[in-house]
């Protein structure tokens, strides 16, 4: 959960974005959500706030990955690796 | 009576562009499946088997209804609507064999034609749940602020019937 | 080592360079056969972060080929190489590839979905059921986290009756979009509040009717639902050509 962990020490936003983002992937990890709702919300939060330029490309390119890795943990989105 | 409207449900009429959270499930869900494939593995997340996933989705679920309507706020009082009734309003002027279907789904719930407790086993721990359960983005009236472009509902007049 | 990513299958006659990055910050090109081009980027063997490449996958998909249809692929799909893709996706399956890429010329993908205004949805609910109710009643006057099974037991009432609902709505929004789509289908909802999800294939000059009738949707549905409306999209939802036996007919 390097990824989770990482997103709770970002500074501070001057937004509250990346903050309440971080508390709700926490949530969810704590709690053994398996509810997307709150990785849907966080992800169309996030699209706004792309849009609005409020956080740097990067934070949210890393925020949005986090919470797709989320989705695709519930989803059992798993790899096989081996040759085809 | 005719009254002339600003277009009705105007917003609605065009689609707006997609975005990731629009896409995100049938990307990962559709599209052309090919049986020769390598795919992309995911590094570093556990996962659990399907079936546990989906008994835990399932209490949770049932956990977050039983949440929501304790939430309510709802005044003692007798008059209440019916199922027949609201059904029937809903479904407004629709085949009653739907109304039909949803009545007799009901008459099973309240001869608890479905007797045992699904108590999922396994859940040791007790929960207690936050009370503040994050749906701030959407509150009361549902309104999602990443949705269409004319964000604001405009619509005056309610659907009488 | 000769993998490649595979986007979809589009035609090669609309296909040419393509020039939007993709997957791993990647060429996207394509492997051809009769009329056929499989999107393609190569990657280097181990694993790819697959979060961040949903949105390559995405814009691959949207921006390719020039706006003509092209028939997405399963995210995440790699093939062994250049051959593999030849042989194994388009030569054996060049018809059927090419009946679907028809079928969805000139048509595109709408998204229409409804959600439930959570709280009203509870109290109709609570209304329309008994047992809802006086269940509910019965673990109100209990103190803190006692009633827990009970809790379960209310929450799969109400799921039974918001079952119902969903049921009832869906046909509703079925009874008015399919008369103006090609095709129609209902999509897994994921979320306790959703009421439906349909996937719909609409001729391109329909899709003024198409909205119109979305539009009587949501006003008919009132309040009590919230309609989300997007697209155009790919086809992701209609590109289930089936492989291995008969076409898929989605018509």
């Amino acid at each position: 959960m390097g990824l989770i962990t990482g997103l709770l020490t970002l500074p501070l936003a001057p937004v509250r974005g990346t903050v309440w983002l971080a508390e709700r992937i926490q949530e969810q990890a704590e709690n053994e959500l398996y509810d997307e709702s709150a990785i849907r919300e966080a992800l169309i939060e996030l699209e706004e706030a792309r849009e609005a330029g409020e956080l740097s490309d990067e934070e949210i390119d890393d925020a949005e990955n986090a919470l797709l890795e989320r989705l695709m943990a519930i989803r059992g989105f798993a790899g096989e690796e081996g040759n085809g | 009576m005719a009254i002339a409207t600003a277009p009705r449900g105007g917003y609605l009429e065009r689609p707006r562009p997609s975005g990731l959270a629009d896409v995100i499930d049938v990307i990962l869900d559709k599209g052309l499946v090919i049986d020769a494939y390598v795919r992309v593995s995911l590094v570093g997340i556990e996962l659990l088997t399907i079936d546990a996933r989906i008994v835990i989705a399932s209490v949770d679920t049932y956990l977050r209804f039983a949440e929501a309507v304790n939430r309510l706020d709802i005044a003692h009082d007798d008059t209440t609507e019916s199922l027949p009734e609201l059904v029937e309003s809903m479904t407004s002027g629709g085949a009653s064999s739907k109304a039909k279907g949803a009545i007799e789904g009901v008459k099973d719930a309240l001869t608890g034609g479905d007797d045992d407790d699904d108590d999922s086993g396994g859940r040791s721990r007790s929960r207690s749940r936050a009370s503040s359960r994050s749906r701030s983005a959407s509150s009361s009236s549902g309104s999602r602020s990443g949705s269409s472009s004319s964000g604001s509902r405009s619509r005056s007049r309610k659907k009488s019937s | 080592m000769g993998a490649l990513y595979v986007y979809g299958v589009g035609q090669s006659s609309k296909c040419g360079t393509v020039s939007v990055r993709g997957v791993a910050g990647g060429e996207v090109r394509t492997v051809e056969h009769g009329g056929l081009a499989a999107l393609v980027t190569a990657v280097e063997g181990g694993p790819l972060a697959a979060a961040r490449e949903v949105r390559s996958h995405w814009r691959v998909l949207e921006e390719a080929c020039g706006g003509s249809t092209v028939l997405p692929v399963r995210f995440g799909t790699v093939m062994e190489d250049e051959q593999a893709v030849r042989e194994l996706l388009l030569e054996p399956n060049a018809e059927r590839l090419e009946h679907a890429l028809r079928e969805l010329e000139g048509r595109v993908q709408l998204s229409v979905k409804g959600d439930y205004n959570e709280e009203q949805l509870m109290r109709d609910v609570v209304k329309g059921s008994h047992a809802v109710a006086k269940l509910r009643e019965r673990i109100r006057t209990l103190p803190g986290e006692a009633g827990y099974y009970d809790r379960i037991r209310l929450g799969e009432l109400v799921a039974g009756e918001v079952g119902h609902r969903r049921a009832a709505d869906t046909r509703i929004a079925l009874e008015m979009l399919e008369p103006v789509a090609t095709a129609v289908r209902e999509e897994e909802l994921r979320q306790p509040e959703a009421a439906f999800n349909l996937a719909c294939l609409v001729d391109r000059e329909q899709q003024d009717a198409f909205g119109r009738e979305v539009a009587r949707l949501g006003e008919r549905l009132g309040d009590r639902i919230e309609l989300r409306f997007v697209g155009p999209l790919p086809p992701y939802s209609f590109a289930d050509v089936d492989l291995d036996a008969e076409a898929a007919a989605w018509a």
